[in-house]
């Protein structure tokens, strides 16, 4: 375990029978850092996005650790247990990737498989290309790694509306809009959701100064070729390109954030990939078939070892 | 909609505080938004030196201060406090604040213009629940 680490249950009883793992903290770059960290093995680390945490994970981490690898889930910072920054401008895309980063140095990884989803895409993939030697592959999900917008991020309504000058403290922030009513309208198994994992969102979104990250991340998604990140996500793709790192691609089939066109282009960045392979699930298909995709990712990492688990 | 942009002297409510309600930090996050409030209260290059706050009243009846920021790099007005100014030492009905917000969203997108819509405003609000929209 790290030395800084330290083991706490911050979360009530009727979150934590959902997710019984231990908290783990760390200092990364001045900020506190909640993670997961359960089983022994490769590691496969799990990477979340807007305005999810470690939770979103919750049905992974068994059948990983069961299989026979180490399961870290780290919780951004500005989500989950993990510090809030207080200011707009504590946010970029490049210190994210630079706290991601630092959290798996600390941590000492090696053979690293990044599971990814969201904004766990342009975090854990760009720390895939900074150091490529110390992963061993990628499961990318829901996600891009290029400057160029979906048709969803580039359209006024709903996507720019919501996070629009003024517009956005108060819908995102005042509002609670995307853990009360984005998480809902992005998953299928929308009853499930509202019993189980609501509450574990809304809980660790219970203020306003702890929603920040949640309209801030929106306004670092590139729409021009000069704005904010679109620097990194050009490096990104370009890095990609490149790249002969093993990668299974799964998508949900009712994603409506990253279209079908972002699964073929991640197809068409690294055509070695396995997939798409596409699962019942919108934006967050990790709600909707978590079974599924764990059967994808084990059967993708035992192909890696020739046919047998670690 | 129904949002008063008021002066100093105007202000009704009386031995009022101020209760914050909201910041934006990045005006110019978007282009419009800064030129909108701009007009709208009147601001001066000579009010980017600390100048007065700008106040507008909502058809409730509450009024509000909007403290104009500035930040290096970035041009006046770089974002806005909102505060609600509240009588003595009354409590805060945050729902009826949001509504004002609300109306003053809906007053502040049309002087925007271009593809920022009250439709786009109202049609978002209305998928996100907003009781107002």
């Amino acid at each position: 375990m790290n030395p800084d680490s330290s083991l706490v249950s911050p979360l009530p009883p009727e979150i934590r029978k959902h997710f019984p793992f231990p908290s783990r903290f760390m200092r990364v770059n001045g900020h506190r850092m909640h993670y997961v960290d359960e089983g022994a093995g490769d590691p496969v680390l799990l990477l979340h996005g807007n305005p999810t945490w470690s939770f979103l994970y919750r049905k992974f981490i068994p059948p990983l650790v069961a299989a026979g690898f180490r399961v870290i889930a780290p919780d951004h910072v500005g989500f989950g247990l993990s510090e809030r920054p207080a200011r707009e401008h504590d946010h970029s895309l490049e210190n994210h990737i630079a706290n991601l980063a630092e959290f798996i140095r600390r941590l000492g990884l090696h053979r690293v498989t990044v599971v990814c989803q969201d904004w766990g895409g342009p975090t854990g993939l760009a720390c895939v290309m900074l150091d490529p030697a110390a992963f061993k592959a990628i499961v990318v999900m829901n996600t891009w790694a290029w400057p160029e917008p979906s048709a969803f991020h580039s359209s006024v309504f709903p996507w720019r509306m919501m996070h629009a000058p003024v517009v956005g403290p108060y819908l995102f922030q005042r509002r609670n809009i995307l853990v009360e009513r984005g998480l809902y309208l992005s998953v299928v198994h929308r009853e499930r959701f509202l019993e189980e994992a609501l509450p574990a969102y809304r809980f660790v979104m219970q203020d306003y100064d702890s929603r920040l990250l949640t309209r801030v991340f929106p306004r670092l998604i590139p729409l021009r070729s000069d704005d904010r990140s679109a620097t990194t996500m050009r490096w990104l793709e370009q890095s990609l390109r490149g790249s002969k790192i093993p990668a299974l691609i799964v998508w949900g089939k009712e994603e409506i954030v990253f279209p079908v066109q972002c699964a073929q282009r991640f197809k068409t960045l690294l055509p070695h990939a396995k997939g798409p392979l596409w699962v019942t699930g919108s934006h967050f298909l990790q709600e909707d078939s978590p079974q599924e995709i764990c059967g994808h990712i084990l059967d993708f990492l035992t192909g890696l070892r020739g046919g047998s688990l670690p | 909609m129904n949002i008063e942009i008021i002066g100093a002297a105007d202000i009704r409510t009386g031995n009022y505080r101020t209760v914050f309600v909201m910041t934006e930090e990045r005006l110019g996050h978007y282009a419009g938004f800064r030129e909108a409030l701009v007009d709208a209260f009147g601001l001066t290059p000579a009010r980017a030196d600390g100048g007065a706050p700008g106040y507008f009243r909502a058809a409730s009846g509450r009024e509000y201060e909007v403290i104009f920021l500035s930040r290096s790099g970035h041009r006046f007005p770089s974002g806005i406090e909102i505060h609600a100014l509240v009588p003595g030492f009354d409590p805060v009905d945050a729902d009826a604040i949001d509504e004002d917000v609300w109306r003053f969203l809906e007053w502040l997108i049309p002087r925007v213009g271009g593809e920022w819509t009250l439709e786009a405003l109202k049609s978002t609000g209305k998928v996100y629940k907003i009781p107002w929209a």
